[in-house]
């Protein structure tokens, strides 16, 4: 398909839009979609942190759409103040925003479940849940290798915890 | 060992290519939004009811400073000696720090997040230096109610840290492996092991004094004994191949000149700038580690810290402005040298 501003180069760049509410697609090649604006659409190279935060911005645009603006309790931060400043404000925006953090944490570091240290002696009901998830991961990746030997110790230790945390 | 040293006048295990080992662990206080956030009296606040916690440890002796009564070139010389970060040292209103005799456990209160706590030992001791850090996590723990969250781990400012919140590190010297041009590559492998390579002066691939930090970068997914093995694991194949390379390299006859002759300018210099030093010591480091000359490698440790600007400073007890360092820096070098 040839560029149809030009008509001279191959497109490669193919962008559809809604204009009046209808949806219109053009076909550009590199040369005219840099000069039309339409490269800066897609970064080549964006740096790390503008990837890390792609996804965040995603769902900031989504949110302002929407007329209700949700703000944490604590800091009175919306989502979108998090993104303008690339960092949480308390503590409390990551329990209010967490499904909206979990691309970006994806991004970061590749998982999204804490594995390690837990807080505070206080915390007992936190330590039985982390100690929950470590069990399921085990049980699952036992299921994968079918050690079903080790599956079914590792699902009595699960529910006899769960059944204390339920007493 | 001696506990009482300093990390850069301690050789420890894989002293030849490893300065040292450090834990950094950033934790905040439950409820309340980080420091960036916080008003002078909030941050006020937290500041004394951390240095009041503090003061009742028993196995820390932690003495806090605040980071307002220093001149802003001590502050930054404890920056150049890895105790605390450029940022801490800039702004220093409201900011506490509590630091061990020894300069092993420092404390930033009031930083980026509400605590960053680390510690800092000579040579390649990951296992000793978590223990540690950890043992004092656990102190703050026991009074302070920590932002935790089960599914995200440590709550913190910035994405980035949340899960362990720790960041290990230990700083290398690799004057072979830089002097042959791989330390890029390496660099660039790094983030697929979930590590990043930096220089520890400067920026990028022209490391002053081949001196090198590699640091963990996932926080989240990864226990903290596994990120350290990581790191370890990771830190003795580059020590290896450093000591592969260097056997061949330092039996050039080439090679041994421009040590003898760096150890001669340094010996002899009237004036010395901060760049050429680095470079000078790095080579003076590597025919000290490889027995050409008898020059313990812990001094060459200490001077590449001691004649930083903002401590000579401190020696010197002013602001010194540039050529008067370069004086006090190489007089200093010459009497460090020649004992």
């Amino acid at each position: 398909m040839l560029c149809r501003h030009c008509s001279k180069n191959e497109a490669t760049t193919h962008i559809r839009s809604i204009i009046g509410g209808e949806a219109v697609e053009t076909h550009l090649c590199a040369d005219c979609a840099a000069v039309m604006g339409y490269a800066e659409a897609f970064p080549l190279f964006a740096g790390l942190s503008d990837l890390m935060f792609a996804a965040l911005r995603n769902d900031a645009a989504v949110s302002t759409l929407s007329s209700k603006v949700v703000r944490c309790e604590t800091c009175a931060s919306s989502f979108e103040d998090i993104v303008r400043m690339r960092v949480a404000a308390c503590p409390d925006c990551y329990r209010v925003f967490y499904d909206k953090f979990l691309p970006t944490l994806q991004n970061i570091h590749g998982k999204t479940h804490h594995v390690g240290k837990v807080a505070g002696g206080a915390h007992e009901d936190v330590k039985r849940e982390h100690r929950l998830y470590l069990l399921r991961e085990q049980l699952n990746l036992a299921i994968d290798e079918r050690n079903f030997e080790l599956a079914a110790q590792l699902r009595d230790e699960i529910k006899e915890l769960e059944a204390r945390g339920n007493g | 060992m001696a506990d009482n040293k300093r990390w850069y006048s301690d050789t420890g295990s894989h002293g030849d290519v490893v300065l040292a080992t450090r834990v950094r662990l950033s934790r905040n206080l439950d409820g309340v939004p980080f420091p960036s956030r916080l008003s002078r009296d909030a941050l006020a606040r937290i500041a004394v009811t951390v240095c009041a916690v503090a003061e009742k440890f028993k196995d820390f002796d932690l003495r806090p400073i605040a980071m307002e009564s220093l001149h802003p070139y001590e502050a930054v010389a404890l920056a150049e000696r890895h105790l605390i970060s450029a940022d801490f040292a800039a702004a220093r209103e409201n900011r506490v720090l509590l630091l061990s005799e020894d300069e092993s456990i420092a404390v930033m209160v009031n930083e980026r997040d509400h605590l960053r706590m680390q510690t800092m030992y000579g040579g390649l001791c990951t296992e000793k230096a978590y223990g540690v850090a950890d043992r004092l996590d656990n102190a703050f723990d026991e009074v302070l109610t920590y932002a935790f969250d089960d599914r995200l781990g440590y709550l913190t400012q910035n994405p980035a840290d949340l899960g362990t919140a720790m960041r290990a590190s230990v700083i290398l010297h690799l004057p072979v492996l830089s002097a042959q041009g791989v330390m890029l590559r390496f660099a660039a492998t790094a983030p697929k092991l979930g590590l990043s390579v930096r220089s520890l002066f400067g920026e990028g691939a022209s490391a002053k004094g081949d001196l090198y930090v590699l640091t963990n970068r996932v926080t989240m997914g990864l226990s903290e004994q596994a990120a350290l093995q990581n790191l370890e694991a990771f830190t003795l194949q580059l020590a290896t191949r450093e000591r592969a390379a260097a056997e061949t390299y330092v039996s050039q006859i080439a090679v041994q000149d421009r040590i003898r002759r760096a150890h001669g300018m340094l010996t002899n210099a009237m004036l010395l700038s901060a760049d050429e030093m680095s470079e000078a010591l790095s080579l003076v480091r590597l025919g000290s580690v490889y027995g050409i000359l008898d020059v313990p490698a812990e001094t060459v440790n200490e001077l590449f810290v001691a004649m930083q600007p903002a401590n000579l400073n401190c020696l010197a007890g002013a602001a010194l402005d540039a050529s008067d360092r370069d004086v006090l820096r190489a007089r200093f070098v010459r009497s460090k040298l020649s004992e």
